[in-house]
């Protein structure tokens, strides 16, 4: 139960900076993840961690033990950080067991090692499973067994890159949960790597939104969406409904109206970007309730719900908004809508 | 990197010879004779490598990717001709075929007895292959022909390149087929002008110009493989292709024409030296010297090769793993070694035994050394590409999970090479059996291994004597070259159409087929018994978890 801590971290592969200055500390016992688009970086930030990547300038420390430095840099087997690489990468030539057992001190034979194993086995719940090979496994087991390999030396930290992103939606969800819970149970400090935002917010106790090489915010996954520090974090970590609008103190005037904004946001008065959630907007049928007109172009149904998009008519020129309903819509409907809750605001 | 040095040797003996030359380099590397010594050896190396490729290639295509009648038994018999030295291939034509010398004979001996060199790694390689790239490539409307030639062989390049600059490092430093069959190549050249005087000035100096040849093809490769070499990502298992249908014609046509390349490179050579042995039988055979040159032939040939891989291993893995300027100046330095002729290395250690090395000369440690010398490449080449098969990120977790670096290479990369480092090792063992220049040199003194008496048989025209050990050495060398095959890709599998059709059907665990075949294969597959099974026992994993 480690914490990570980076300072000022920075990588440039050539021409290209995969990590400019990164901080970011990862409490003990908790889950961090990583988001961000492909080539972000965040590849790099977890080998830099792992030690499989040097950095060209900063620090990082790990349970208190500086493992890299000007001058320092312990190597990977003695920083006690576990790797679980994307689609496993399971010991082809060895058993499930062997697989568990490699990173544990005793011999294969050893009752404590045995012991140790099938404990782990258990816990990804895959007991007697130890004598399989990993070809006989499916993408799912085989990730849930490199976690138990992961796990079983009980290391401070385990680091696992897009673990979920080789496994078919269904499955990933499923996996998605066992591995949070098994990580909460041993309340092992973990840092997860993914392109996923859903995975992220759903899984993490906090996340880091990374872009060109900066970790642009590191908050809980609420404040991550409800709160993000600037219109890229907002953009990626959900849909974004965003209409011009003009700040005047803790309100912003819209289109849709005058809206609350969230706290005072220290963007200064007037002209500015405000940014919705599509599940703060709110579709109505029935015209005569106050609400602003608008014309349903196209819905996507979800099951749950509905992604609705609509451009609203009042306005010139015409402004296009998403809106998430339950409502049954049809394309051609004209309805009323309104704002539930406050609005960020952003530079224009 | 003593490694490396070690292959050093003889090039630092060829330098120094040079430079005490001063200015009669200039002289000798100007004498007309030299530039079409140079012309013609680089055509006969151009001929046959690109004969090989194109064999190699076509024939390994035909036994793993298509229902070619009996391609088990062809994808076994064209990998033997490996186990026929190319001298005594060559005495066979010669004693048979008056017409087969010069640039045609060399050409058509060389081609037949090389081709193995590009036809068994392919054949590892084909199976190893993705298909979804060549189903994509079929879905984007190319049809199978060019689909094989613009993906498939694409895909196996790596592996056909490094085969063939086993070939022509081979056609290049090839000493006795070229002597047996007249043809003026540059070893032949060497030896005649080391043996006409005891001026050894210009023999030194046409064999750097031959190794500045070798360099030159080596880096050509190098260039060819670049942006091709395939490291495995993440565990990448993959299913195997369906073979291609052969229509009646199309199936006798390649029939006709894989019988003819076993007729040639094998049958008609083995036919020959038959023929000599029985005509010597009335003679009597020399049984006693036989036997302990067969035994003294083994012994060798396994030192040599454990010698040669206890230097190949760590070189194979850092030119794997780490591609650096060192790395790639080491492993240039191994191929080098293999350039130079046998004949060049032996005579460069005699010098350094009898000016450095007293204690060793003429005896077993220093004809060792040449061995290593002469057969680096080929264990540094399978130790590198069997390395370069398994996903880096597998080692990463291994040190991620305590171990260090040496413990890795031990548990896990060493583990996952091992069918590589084994073919690797065959191939070696195999090579040194067939090897006679530097034995013939540099044998302890009065030993005499299967190569060396056949040749001082040949020496004397004793045809009808020389074939026994033509005859045992082709023998010996076929057990390693089985264990060869077995390692490069366990021909026989995956082979039959049901039997892919299967596993390409199935979910799971026959998807990992493709990588984990070299390791054990799948379940699905020992259920029905394969030729391989039957000539090779233990490539049958039930059987050997029995053991």
């Amino acid at each position: 139960m480690s914490t990570v801590t980076l300072e000022g971290v920075t990588k440039a592969f050539g021409a290209t900076t995969a990590l400019d200055a990164v901080d970011l500390t990862v409490a003990g016992g908790h889950l961090t993840a990583v988001l961000g688009p492909s080539g972000c970086g965040k590849t790099t930030l977890l080998r830099v961690v792992a030690g499989f990547v040097r950095p060209d300038a900063g620090t990082i420390a790990v349970g208190g033990t500086t493992v890299e430095a000007p001058g320092t840099h312990v190597a990977p087997e003695r920083r006690g950080v576990a790797i679980v690489p994307q689609e496993g990468a399971l010991f082809p030539h060895l058993d499930v067991a062997a697989n568990v057992a490699f990173g544990l001190p005793g011999r294969r034979r050893d009752r404590a090692t045995a012991e140790r194993v099938e404990e782990m086995l258990a816990l990804v719940g895959l007991e007697g499973h130890g004598d399989r090979r990993p070809d006989e496994l499916s993408g799912g087991q085989q990730q849930r067994v490199a976690l138990a390999r992961a796990l079983a030396p009980s290391p401070g930290v385990v680091v696992l890159d897009e673990p979920f992103s080789a496994l078919d939606a269904g499955l990933r969800t499923q996996v998605r949960t066992e591995v949070r819970g098994v990580l909460r149970a041993i309340g092992a400090t973990a840092v997860i790597v993914t392109h996923d935002q859903e995975e992220a917010l759903s899984m993490a106790d906090s996340v880091a939104v990374m872009d060109r090489g900066r970790v642009l915010m590191h908050g809980t996954p609420a404040e991550v969406y409800q709160r993000p520090a600037d219109l890229v974090v907002a953009r990626f970590v959900g849909d974004l409904v965003e209409l011009p609008g003009t700040k005047a103190g803790a309100t912003v005037e819209t289109a849709l109206g005058l809206l609350p904004l969230h706290g005072a946001a220290d963007v200064p008065d007037g002209p500015v970007l405000a940014a919705l959630r599509p599940e703060q907007i709110r579709v109505d049928g029935r015209l005569e309730r106050h609400g602003h007109r608008a014309h349903v172009d196209d819905v996507v149904f979800q099951g749950h719900d509905s992604i609705v998009r609509l451009t609203l008519t009042e306005t010139r020129p015409a402004l296009r908004l998403a809106a998430r309903s339950q409502a049954p819509l049809r394309p051609g409907d004209d309805v009323a809508v309104r704002v539930i809750g406050p609005a960020l605001a952003y530079p224009r | 990197m003593a490694g490396a040095l070690l292959a050093l040797l003889p090039l630092g003996y060829l330098v120094v010879r040079t430079v005490e030359a001063g200015d009669r380099v200039g002289a000798i590397l100007a004498r007309p004779g030299t530039l079409e010594l140079v012309g013609r050896s680089l055509a006969l190396v151009g001929t046959v490598t690109t004969l090989c490729l194109v064999l190699g290639v076509g024939l390994a295509a035909l036994v793993t990717r298509t229902t070619l009648p009996g391609r088990r038994l062809f994808a076994v018999l064209l990998a033997l001709p490996l186990a026929v030295p190319s001298y005594v291939a060559a005495f066979a034509w010669v004693a048979a075929a008056p017409w087969a010398r010069g640039f045609v004979g060399a050409t058509l001996v060389l081609t037949a007895c090389t081709y193995p060199y590009v036809f068994l790694p392919v054949v590892a390689a084909m199976r190893g292959v993705d298909p979804a790239q060549e189903e994509v490539a079929r879905s984007l409307g190319r049809g199978p022909g060019r689909t094989f030639l613009t993906v498939t062989v694409r895909q196996v390049w790596p592996a056909a390149a490094s085969g063939g600059l086993l070939v022509a490092l081979y056609v290049l430093s090839d000493f006795g087929a070229v002597s047996l069959l007249q043809f003026d190549a540059f070893t032949r050249v060497i030896h005649t002008s080391y043996r006409a005087s005891f001026d050894r000035t210009p023999a030194a100096v046409l064999s750097l110009l031959l190794v500045v040849l070798t360099v030159l093809i080596a880096l050509g490769e190098r260039r060819s493989r670049g942006g091709l070499e395939q490291t495995r990502v993440g565990s990448g298992l993959s299913r195997r292709s369906e073979p291609l249908q052969l229509g009646r014609l199309a199936a006798s046509g390649a029939t006709a024409a894989v019988v003819a390349v076993v007729g040639v490179a094998l049958a008609f050579p083995l036919a020959s030296l038959v023929y000599w042995f029985v005509t010597g039988l009335s003679a009597g055979v020399d049984v006693d010297r036989l036997v302990t040159s067969t035994g003294t032939t083994l012994l060798l040939a396994l030192l040599g090769a454990l010698v040669t891989m206890a230097i190949a291993v760590p070189i194979g893995v850092l030119a794997a793993r780490h591609r650096s300027r060192a790395t790639s100046a080491i492993e240039l330095g191994a191929w080098a070694g293999h350039a130079l002729p046998g004949i060049v290395v032996a005579l460069a250690l005699v010098f350094f035994g009898v000016r450095v090395a007293q204690p060793i000369y003429q005896r077993t440690p220093l004809l060792l050394i040449a061995y290593a010398v002469l057969f680096l490449p080929a264990g540094v080449g399978a130790v590198r590409a069997s390395v370069a098969m398994s996903s880096p990120r597998v080692e990463e977790v291994a040190r991620s999970l305590g171990s260090r670096p040496l413990d890795v290479l031990r548990r896990v990369t060493l583990p996952l090479a091992g069918p590589g480092v084994a073919a690797g090792t065959a191939l070696v063992l195999l090579t040194i059996m067939k090897e006679l220049p530097a034995t013939l040199l540099l044998r302890p003194t009065g030993s005499n291994t299967l190569a060396t008496s056949l040749w001082t048989e040949t020496g004397v025209a004793a045809y009808a004597a020389a074939a026994p050990y033509a005859l045992a050495l082709v023998a010996l060398a076929v057990a390693p070259t089985l264990w060869l095959m077995h390692a490069q890709g366990r021909l026989g599998e995956s082979i039959e159409p049901a039997e892919s059709a299967e596993s390409a059907g199935l979910e799971g665990p026959a998807e990992s087929a493709g990588l984990l075949a070299p390791v054990r294969p799948p379940r699905s597959h020992t259920a029905t018994p394969s030729l391989a099974n039957v000539v090779e026992p233990q490539s049958d994993p039930q059987r050997r978890s029995v053991l």
